[in-house]
């Protein structure tokens, strides 16, 4: 299975008019690995998607599933199916006949086909409405219906297009779990396209970061998380802080950076940095600690302009003279030990293994456009 | 809405007391010639009524002073039938193709707003001085039925824009993607939803080619359509049979709009029984 | 994101449109040429020569008739535009913003378009037994004893042909009223009123701005339908006044086929400039796109 199902897209370019949407790709997604694609609107996730589903063609390139060539063959018959971001289920038609709607069309009689839809819907649990029009259904339900319409087919890739945007948080989250269910118990590919990074980090085996029709990072989403590339891929997927700083000296692979406002960072691993280059490396934000004193190294002194109780830590942004907030999270016990107020001029500091150099160069804000 | 907790002012009243007389203004004198097209056989144009009969009805099929009515009837009858089927298939793949871009859309489009706004009877003169220069004879069944598609056309193709505003593309998408060929997409997915639209582009397709009479009087060439015919009634008939045509044509009229929201309300309500798991 | 349906040919819009395309063309596009060239073209009144001449045009032109004509078209176009529009906007600010159980604005909203699908004619034949002589309204006077006399200027006037106009016309005025109206966020109202505006302030500065694309658009299908009737002035008003058209009718049943085209291209003329000044005023276009 997983080798039929493994997607090689090599050089693929999508033009609109003069515009990239998709430039010059390399992607290898494993067969039967449930891979996230995210990035802000407009980075070309979607129509990543769509040529892997045939609804779009690649202006150039090639795109294999299970090793067969699949560039031009047609919609349908290429072993993909999609679910559409808002179903797209047939409005005239039962849950019945929208999940039997491809054996219709490959011409299956009525009642065998009917039988294996309802077989379907019993799998998504909705046999019970089976002679319901999908206008009666709850966004939740609608999503199980695309999802046995989906696959019914039988695909060896799964495509799943913003699968959970539509729902509310509660339904979301639930949704989340069944999909990882679903994709454990059958094994095929799944490719999701999200903008939201706490669904690809929890759902993914691989993750691919797109910007501006590119891929910045396609990795484990521990690796994407950890180990970022670019102060892109920190910024947007969370958790870090981005520094700036030029390189003083290497010793090794380890090398030491000064930030603007005089401050020096180790960073234990930047190979191929040379002294006197302006850098950029990213400091987890869980990974630091509050000083009554300024610190030696490793650290920094800023102003507090907000602090926001999240529950099980605290998030406490501090004005550094940059442009670019620098966020602490604090395990709320310590917080709450000592609470800081607005205004306040604090130190903070960090072991050099939270530091990581970002070698890309992509330096975009990272937040999500909106659409 | 917030609106609902303000109570009815003097302001509804007075606008309701508008609306109403508005009402009364549209449908008060098609009311009185439908009671005056009842009048008996010796009754005049106005009231009083002198007695209740079917006799001016009658006359109408009787008497030869109206001319061909019965043969202009069955003309306007069978033009409004292929002037319906024409319009809506025309209209339903020019929507269809609407929602690209292709070269020539954007005047295409002001043509057919043109041949709405531009006085029916110039464009009559028109397309009958073309079949003229071209050698072609004036035909009801041609020029006539040309005349009458250069008016439901457009009106037609306004409709399908309004109808394919909410028919979401991802359908079609979601079809293609399960496998389904063009054409299977066109039968079991396009058509079928957009069919209760489809019903009222051929309800203009229809209504408005039975009701058309500036482009038809220089086109439909020696023989004429009711419009016409009921024209020329108007300044040469002085007996309530005017009034007894008119009836006859507005029933016809009033029966294919109610068959035509019949047929849109019987498909919701099919749609809506099958939601309750029927 | 695109809409382009990827793997369908390139050619599919073409193949799809090509009929109404061919049928425009043929019927609308060709035909007004044709009207256009037979404007410059002589004619006996027997038969017409194809060759260029500025004689219909010369003759159009310097008639005091013309003048007359298009000034009593105007006036009617004028007088209609007005009647309808207040009537057209009352009635829909009633539908959208007092009627407010959804089924009945749709119900009294087809109440007022259901005329739209029936005879125009016999619409306007109904008016006969209504204004006459002998007719409905001059016994209800009489009989009121407001009047003595029957009134003779309720039909075949200028006054019938008027009210005929606002009969048939008015519904396309209201429809595309309605529709700006039924777009208006009634929060925009809301807020209005939360700043302390009066009902008289919320309908100028909210309403009636907002309604502007329904207004022009309705008053374009208004000044086309009056300027291109010939039929209701001809019979509403008795044969004693004419328009453009019913003079351009009358030319042509006496078979003066190119005069009535110079009259029709002129005609054509005056309308696209009313319609220009109406789109100058309101850009309909990007309003509609909204």
């Amino acid at each position: 299975m997983s080798d039929a199902s493994r997607i090689d897209i090599s050089g693929v370019t999508k033009l609109y008019g003069p515009v990239k949407a998709v430039n010059n790709v390399d992607l290898v997604i494993e067969g039967g690995s449930y891979c996230c694609m995210i990035g802000p609107s407009g980075c070309g996730k979607t129509t990543l998607l769509r040529m892997i589903a045939g609804h779009e063609a690649p202006s150039s390139g090639r795109i294999a599933i299970g090793g067969q060539d699949v560039t031009h063959s047609r919609t349908g018959s290429r072993g993909t199916a999609l679910m559409f971001q808002n179903y797209a289920l047939f409005p005239h038609l039962s849950l019945t006949d929208n999940v039997a709607f491809s054996l219709r069309v490959k011409g299956e009689a009525t009642e065998p086909r009917r039988a294996k839809a309802r077989e379907m819907l019993d799998r998504v649990q909705l046999s019970h409405l089976a002679d319901r029009l999908p206008s009666e259904l709850s966004g939740g339900q609608q999503q199980r219906v695309a999802l046995a319409r989906a696959l019914i087919t039988n695909p060896k890739v799964l495509l799943l297009d913003e699968p959970l945007s539509a729902l509310d948080e509660f339904l979301r989250l639930r949704m989340r779990v069944e999909l990882k269910r679903l994709q454990n118990e059958l094994g095929i590919t799944f490719i999701h396209v999200t903008h939201t990074q706490p669904e690809a980090i929890a759902l993914a085996d691989q993750v691919v970061v797109m910007d501006h029709g590119l891929i910045e990072q396609a990795a484990s989403p521990r690796e994407i998380y950890n180990h970022p590339h670019s102060p892109y891929v920190a910024r947007f997927m969370g958790g870090q802080n981005v520094l700036a700083g030029k390189v003083e000296s290497i010793s090794g692979d380890a090398a030491t950076v000064t930030t603007a406002d005089g401050h020096r960072h180790d960073l234990p691993s930047a190979p191929g940095v040379t002294p006197g280059a302006e850098i950029r490396f990213s400091v987890r934000r869980d990974r630091i600690h509050i000083l009554p004193e300024a610190p030696a190294r490793n650290g920094l002194t800023g102003k507090v302009i907000n602090t926001e109780y999240q529950g099980t830590f605290v998030k406490v942004a501090l004005d550094t003279g940059t442009r670019e907030e620098f966020i602490i999270y604090m395990p709320d016990e310590a917080w709450f030990a000592r609470p800081i107020s607005v205004g306040e001029t604090i130190h903070a500091t960090w072991e050099p293994a939270a530091s990581h150099h970002l070698k890309g160069t992509n330096n975009s804000a990272g937040t999500p456009l909106e659409d | 809405m917030a609106q609902a907790t303000h109570r009815r002012g003097l302001g509804f009243y007075l606008l309701a007391g508008f609306f109403a007389l508005f009402v009364i203004f549209l449908y008060g004198p098609m009311l009185v010639i439908f009671i005056l097209s009842f009048q008996g056989p010796t009754g005049g144009l106005t009231f009083p009524l002198r007695g209740v009969s079917t006799h001016w009805f009658g006359d109408l099929w009787t008497s030869t002073r109206y001319g061909d009515l019965g043969g202009a009837f069955r003309r306007s009858m069978i033009l409004g039938a292929m002037s319906l089927l024409i319009t809506a298939v025309v209209c339903l793949f020019a929507g269809l193709a609407f929602r690209k871009r292709f070269i020539g859309a954007g005047p295409l489009f002001y043509l057919a707003i043109t041949s709405l706004v531009v006085p029916g009877i110039l464009l009559g003169l028109g397309i009958s001085q073309l079949f003229q220069l071209l050698g072609f004879r004036l035909n009801w069944w041609l020029s006539g039925l040309g005349a009458h598609l250069s008016w439901t056309l457009p009106f037609g193709l306004l409709i399908m824009f309004a109808v394919l505003n909410r028919f979401d593309s991802s359908w079609e998408e979601a079809a293609r993607d399960a496998g389904a060929t063009p054409s299977q997409t066109l039968r079991y997915v396009t058509v079928p939803i957009l069919f209760p639209g489809l019903i009222a582009v051929a309800l203009f397709g229809f209504t408005l080619s039975y009701d058309e009479m500036p482009r038809s009087l220089l086109t439909v060439g020696g023989k004429n359509t009711l419009p016409i015919e009921i024209s020329n009634m108007t300044t040469n008939v002085t007996t309530p049979a005017l009034y007894a045509i008119g009836t006859v044509t507005s029933v016809i009229s009033f029966a294919v709009i109610a068959a035509a929201f019949a047929c849109i309300a019987l498909i919701q309500k099919r749609r809506a029984r099958a939601k309750r798991g029927a | 994101m695109s809409r382009s349906s990827g793997r369908s040919s390139p050619l599919t819009p073409y193949l799809q449109v090509a009929p109404l395309a061919l049928i425009m063309l043929a019927m609308v596009g060709i035909p007004l040429i044709t009207v256009l060239l037979l404007s410059f073209w002589q004619s006996d009144g027997i038969s017409i020569y194809p060759e260029f001449t500025w004689a219909n045009y010369q003759q159009v032109l310097t008639s005091p008739v013309t003048l007359t004509l298009f000034l009593n078209t105007l006036k009617y176009a004028g007088l209609t535009l007005i009647a309808t529009l207040l009537i057209g906007f009352t009635c829909s600010y009633f539908l959208v913003f007092h009627v407010r159980n959804l089924k009945w604005q749709i119900g009294l909203f087809l109440l007022c378009t259901i005329p739209f699908w029936t005879s125009n004619v016999i619409r306007m034949v109904s008016w006969i037994p209504f204004l006459g002589r002998e007719g409905v309204f001059n016994q209800a006077l009489i009989s009121a004893g407001v009047i003595d006399q029957p009134l003779d200027i309720l039909l075949y006037s200028d006054f019938a042909v008027v009210l005929t106009y606002i009969h048939l016309f008015t519904l396309f005025m209201i429809v595309p009223i309605f529709n700006s109206m039924a777009k208006i966020n009634p929060n925009l109202i809301e807020a209005a009123r939360d700043a302390g505006a009066s009902g008289w302030q919320i309908l100028w500065t909210v309403i009636v701005p907002l309604s502007r694309t329904g207004i022009a658009l309705g008053a374009i299908f208004v000044v086309t339908l009056v300027m291109g009737d010939f039929f209701v002035v001809r019979v509403m008003s008795g044969g004693q006044s004419a328009s453009v058209v019913s003079a351009m009718k009358n030319q042509i049943d006496q078979l003066f086929y190119p005069e009535a085209a110079a009259m029709a291209v002129l005609l054509i003329v005056v309308v696209l400039l009313m319609v220009s000044a109406i789109l100058r005023i309101v850009d309909i276009r990007s309003e509609l796109a909204k």
